[in-house]
């Protein structure tokens, strides 16, 4: 498996080209010079949740070299085979959200317009929202190959819009009030479980496909 | 000698195509050469062999154990070459020997640059800029290092000029010699079969025609003109 998060990462490497990195930090300077500490908390959201999607252009190249027929042959389990991308994945949105951190210590130090808290919260929604998008983003891919990609985005903006709507229904601003210790267990709780449950999804279309 | 591979009745059926009553032993120190004509049924016989694919009766052994439960055990003692280059493009030798140490509990380390310099492979260049000879002797590299006690071949030497291929058999028979392993090649080239084979395999439609010692095969006849009695046979029949 370790090979995998290897491969995974060093393709990645070999792929990336630095231009959009660069686009991406001056876009996001931009936004923090006009929008100041609220800038810095919609870069918080929207950045993880842009480079959740880095994980689909491994997809293309292990297409592009029918590298599923091969790593079958080896003594790894289509079990860690699945588990290894899964990994790589988080820790793309592991680096950055920690990178996100040490930004927001900085900025709050020097610039405190808002309570550290506020910028911790953002983070850590975003880490959640993030979870869940990749949690839809995988499965689907292994299911639809790099198109997935965009069926993920809109089942993710069919759940985004349901529970606007359940807003006005049930009033989800409700949970704000809750003990935020509760709030976090049940976060955690919803993660873990949309991971297994996209991980078990993974692995059957996996094993169906490769059969 | 010990068994490395042993199949026994095995049948696989597709809606158009099925593999018959296969029945073959590989031996140590054996390497036996599959050949048969496009759709004959090689490769669906190469991914049983590897479990990548299911069958509906028969039993395959390999090292004396089955798939069941013994898979890691079977797959990290197996080296396996298809007739394409299944490495990233991005990639290059020196990182494909990092990422296999991790994946085999074999991997000889020394070995592999030992064969990339054989090779003649460059350490550091992507695989995108290898001709498919490089990327063949690649495959071969890979294959080699972590010292498997079976190598499967699937049409891994055609597509590359004769000097190549002769290179690579070369190598792969002073492996066998080596190693007392032993070697499933298929391919259409016979004079391949002819120069590293002792056994051979003859599969048409699906049905193994025969599965015999080269040297008795060619004792008074060509392996060509034996093929042809045999599909004859088989038509008529």
């Amino acid at each position: 498996m370790k090979g995998l998060i290897l491969k995974d990462i060093i393709v990645l490497k070999n792929k990336l080209k630095l231009f959009p990195f660069i686009l991406l930090g001056i876009l996001a300077f931009i936004v923090i010079y006009f929008l100041n500490a609220t800038g810095v908390l919609v870069i918080n959201i929207l950045l993880p949740i842009f480079l959740c999607s880095m994980p689909i252009p491994l997809f293309l190249e292990d297409d592009k070299a029918n590298w599923d027929t091969y790593i079958l042959s080896t003594p790894l389990s289509k079990m860690k085979i699945i588990l290894s991308r899964y990994i790589t994945s988080f820790i793309i949105i592991f680096i950055t959200l920690l990178l996100l951190i040490l930004f927001n210590l900085l900025y709050s130090y020097f610039f405190a317009a808002f309570s550290l808290s506020i910028h911790m919260i953002t983070i850590y929604s975003t880490f959640f929202i993030s979870t869940i998008y990749l949690s839809l983003l995988l499965p689907s891919v292994y299911y639809n190959g790099a198109q997935g990609g965009s069926i993920a985005i809109l089942a993710f903006i069919l759940i985004c819009s349901g529970l606007n709507y359940l807003n006005g229904v049930i009033k989800v601003n409700a949970f704000l009030t809750v003990n935020p210790v509760y709030l976090i267990s049940i976060s955690i709780a919803i993660m873990t479980i949309s991971i297994l449950v996209s991980l078990y999804t993974s692995h059957k279309i996996y094993s169906k496909k490769n059969q | 000698m010990n068994t490395l591979l042993k199949i026994s009745n095995l049948k696989k059926d597709y809606p158009d195509f099925s593999l018959n009553n296969i029945n073959l032993d590989l031996l140590e120190g054996d390497i036996m050469g599959l050949v048969g004509e496009n759709g004959a049924g090689k490769t669906t016989l190469f991914k049983l062999i590897l479990n990548l694919t299911c069958y509906e009766a028969g039993d395959i052994k390999i090292f004396g154990k089955d798939y069941q439960n013994n898979e890691k055990y079977i797959k990290n003692k197996i080296g396996v070459v298809f007739d394409n280059n299944h490495f990233h493009d991005l990639l290059n030798p020196d990182e494909v020997g990092k990422i296999f140490s991790y994946i085999y509990d074999d991997w000889d380390k020394n070995n592999y640059f030992m064969y990339l310099d054989k090779f003649k492979l460059p350490l550091k260049t992507n695989i995108k800029d290898f001709s498919k000879g490089m990327k063949v002797k690649l495959s071969f590299a890979v294959a080699l290092s972590n010292n498997p006690k079976l190598l499967l071949l699937d049409e891994s030497t055609s597509g590359l000029d004769p000097i190549m291929r002769v290179d690579i058999l070369d190598v792969l028979k002073e492996y066998v010699e080596k190693t007392h392993s032993g070697v499933l090649i298929s391919t259409h080239i016979l004079s391949d079969v002819e120069r590293i084979s002792n056994k051979l395999s003859f599969l048409h439609k699906g049905n193994l025609l025969f599965s015999e010692y080269t040297s008795e095969i060619t004792k008074d006849r060509s392996i060509e003109s034996v093929m042809r009695e045999h599909i004859k046979g088989a038509d008529f029949r």
